[in-house]
């Protein structure tokens, strides 16, 4: 606003300016006479009416050959200057010519800068113009006390009246408007109304943009939570298709195929393995007629029937179904169907398609094998029962058949050693005496077998023996002579048959005793151990031993290390041990040197 | 001492032989009939048309007899209102379990393995004599 006012007064007061300056230049004389002029002027002056002589009609004449000097003297020699006036003259035109031109300018640079805010563009325009004018006019005036350009100072000056009227016209048309233009006060009033709204208006910025900052910091959250969530998505997705190319994988590994039907528009979907199985070139459009025509005409019936029941009922289903493919080979089929539902109404059938023909071959081959397995075990069951009963009949001979001349012979030779007393000498009644005690012998070992067979023919009942007490039990049974020391360890229990348990530690117990019967000071130990990584009961004795190197005689039947007259046995009560152990799944063996006694580990479920 | 008779039922001659022996060691002086086999012991038990039934003091039966078996007898007997208060005593050598019990499901009395070893036997004859002919006192008076 102060721009427009200071341009418009300076403007005003240059147009006073400016008919002063005019007034000088009409004072100026055309007569080259002073006496005090210029050498130099002088000369130019001569110099230039010289050539003029020729052709001065015409440049006296002429308006446009603004050059032409000729027709005037310098000014320093028209009329009497003193160097003080004329200088003052010059000088003063010169001050005026610069200030002339440095107004314009500097109009000219705020126009430059301002152009949009400066009004009445024209009339500024031409005010620059006129002021240049003007500047040059007296620019001139100061030059023509050298150099009479008189022509060009009148060009020079018909321009400045040129511009300075187009100045005048234009402020007469611009003033009503410029008049109107409000003082500094208004606009000062303004400025305050405006900057207190735009004050306001800044300060509603500025809570809009905090507002907004808040809500970049909110979507900057939002944004990283949801390329998190992005991410996570994306990490789902990869998980997804790797599933997917698993499926799809697995589907052609294992030929399982993916078939759906739409209801609506009755067009079948079938994957690429349930085309493979069919036989039928992919992508083949396939109708639902067709597809249940692939089945086996016995197994059409069971699908249709299936379909009906998934659409009525939402029921699905999981048949195994005979197929004839494309080119006439039988396979079979596991087809799995699901309805899928919506609205309560059955829109599509879709499920799994699989060749099972390897599978049902290998099952029935399964069935045959395990069909004559099982007849061979029924089959062998009954020549072991047969054999059993054979075996059974067999002892039950034996504890009869076998016995009986037994005790004929121990019986008669008994008779005969006491009814013929005086008749046999002593060999005599030796021989008879050796021939009842052998008889009474094999009685025993016929006893034994027996005893030995029917262990295995019986069947065990698993329980927990108390070991410790039943070892007391045993011992107290046979109440050995008192030099024995028994040492039991407390605390012992087993899990096992009580009864053959029993039989078999009256054996361990009864060899203990017997093989350590001939030693001073015997020592039955019976207790727990560590041995070949094993938790072992174990049965010690110090007694006779034996050689290890016959251990493993040790535990058949009738089979002896000692000798009947070392000390008695029939070589069963071992092999009765082991057979029991054997039938609890149990371990046993030996450690021992002869004359060192013996050590036997066992336990009986290893 | 009762003077009844002993029902020996048995297909041993030797067992026979030996039994009676062993009797007469124990100085029982009872009567001893022997039937050879099941049948027979049967007929002797329940007479037929020549003979009136026999009503010993305790018979001694085998388990393995020709013909009919000497669980059958025993079945027999026991089902027979006559013969049914009679002591049977199974003298026999099996020691079967399934013998045992049977034996005694079927009313035997006692059951007794025959040992090999003649002494033992004696023994057992011995006490067998004393409990059922002297001790035990049977139902009705079979003295004759």
């Amino acid at each position: 606003m102060k721009v427009r006012w200071v341009l418009f007064v300076s403007a005003l007061l240059l147009a006073g300016c400016e008919k002063e300056g005019q007034n000088q230049a009409v004072v100026c004389s055309s007569q080259p006479t002073s006496a005090q002029a210029n050498l130099s002027s002088m000369k130019s002056f001569t110099y230039a009416s010289e050539p003029g002589v020729q052709g001065l009609e015409t440049s006296k004449t002429s308006l446009f050959n603004l050059l032409d000097t000729s027709l005037w003297p310098a000014r320093w020699n028209c009329g009497i200057w003193t160097p003080e006036h004329g200088w003052l003259y010059i000088g003063s035109d010169v001050a005026i010519w610069l200030a002339y031109f440095a107004i314009p300018f500097i109009l000219g640079f705020f126009y430059f800068r301002q152009k949009n805010e400066i009004p009445f563009r024209v009339v500024f325009l031409l005010f620059i113009g006129f002021i240049i004018t003007c500047g040059l006019t007296h620019l001139m005036d100061a030059v023509i006390f050298w150099w009479p350009a008189y022509k060009l100072s009148a060009a020079i000056r018909f321009g400045t009246a040129l511009v300075s009227w187009a100045a005048v016209i234009g402020l007469v048309k611009v003033m009503p408007e410029a008049l109107e233009l409000k003082g500094i006060d208004y606009y000062q009033e303004k400025i305050d109304t405006k900057t207190l709204e735009l004050r306001k208006a800044n300060e509603e910025l500025e809570a809009r943009i905090n507002s907004e900052i808040k809500l970049k910091d909110i979507n900057t959250k939002l944004l990283n939570k949801i390329s998190a969530q992005n991410e996570e998505l994306k990490k789902k997705n990869k998980s997804l298709e790797q599933l997917h190319e698993l499926f799809e994988s697995v589907q052609s590994a294992a030929e399982i195929g993916v078939w759906e039907v739409n209801l609506n528009s009755n067009r079948v979907y079938w994957s690429d393995a349930v085309y493979k199985i069919h036989e039928v070139e992919k992508g083949t459009p396939i109708t639902v007629e067709q597809g249940i025509n692939f089945y086996h005409p016995d197994y059409r019936g069971k699908i249709e029937k299936a379909i009906k029941s998934a659409i009525n009922t939402g029921n699905g289903w999981d048949l195994n179904l005979q197929l004839i493919t494309a080119t006439g080979s039988v396979l079979w089929t596991k087809v799995i169907g699901l309805p899928v539902v919506e609205n309560g109404k059955t829109v599509s059938l879709r499920g799994l398609f699989q060749d099972i023909t390897d599978k049902v071959n290998r099952e029935k081959r399964k069935e045959s094998i395990k069909r004559s397995l099982e007849q061979k075990v029924v089959q062998r069951t009954i020549e072991l029962e047969s054999i059993n009963k054979e075996l059974n009949a067999f002892a039950y001979s034996v504890s009869h058949d076998l016995r009986s001349p037994l005790r004929s012979i121990n019986g008669f030779s008994q008779a005969l050693k006491e009814d013929y007393f005086e008749v046999l000498d002593e060999t005599g009644k030796n021989y008879l005496q050796r021939i009842s005690n052998a008889a009474i012998r094999m009685g025993k070992l016929i006893d034994e077998l027996l005893d030995l067979s029917r262990l295995s023919r019986k069947d065990i009942q698993i329980e927990k023996v108390d070991l410790t007490a039943l070892c007391q039990q045993i011992i107290n049974e046979t109440s050995p002579d008192p030099k024995y020391e028994f040492n039991i360890k407390k605390n012992l229990y087993l899990t096992g048959d009580l009864k053959l348990v029993k039989i078999m530690m009256e054996n361990l117990i009864g060899n203990a005793i017997k093989y350590s019967s001939k030693i001073a000071n015997p020592r039955i130990e019976i207790g727990k151990q560590k041995k070949n990584n094993k938790q072992l009961f174990f049965i010690r004795d110090n007694g006779a031993g034996f050689d290890q190197d016959y251990a493993g005689k040790l535990f058949g039947a009738f089979q002896r290390l000692h000798s009947a007259e070392e000390f008695e046995g029939t070589g069963i009560g071992l092999a009765t041990v082991k057979r029991i152990i054997n039938k609890h799944g149990g371990v046993i063996f030996s450690d021992s040197k002869v004359n060192e006694g013996a050590t036997f580990y066992f336990n009986l479920i290893n | 001492m009762r003077t009844g008779k002993i029902l020996l039922v048995e297909d041993n001659e030797d067992d026979v032989l030996l039994t009676l022996r062993a009797f007469k060691q124990n100085k029982i002086a009872n009567e001893v009939i022997v039937a050879n086999d099941g049948v027979e012991a049967l007929d002797l038990l329940f007479g037929n048309n020549s003979t009136k039934p026999l009503k010993p003091s305790v018979i001694l039966l085998d388990l393995k007899l020709p013909k009919l078996s000497g669980m059958e007898v025993l079945k027999r007997i026991q089902k027979n209102k006559i013969t049914r208060g009679i002591p049977v005593v199974i003298l026999t050598t099996s020691n079967e379990e399934d013998d045992v019990v049977k034996s005694y499901d079927f009313g035997a009395n006692s059951y007794i393995r025959k040992p090999v070893d003649f002494e033992s036997f004696l023994e057992v004859v011995g006490q067998l004599g004393l409990y059922w002919l002297v001790l035990n006192q049977p139902p009705h008076s079979t003295n004759e």
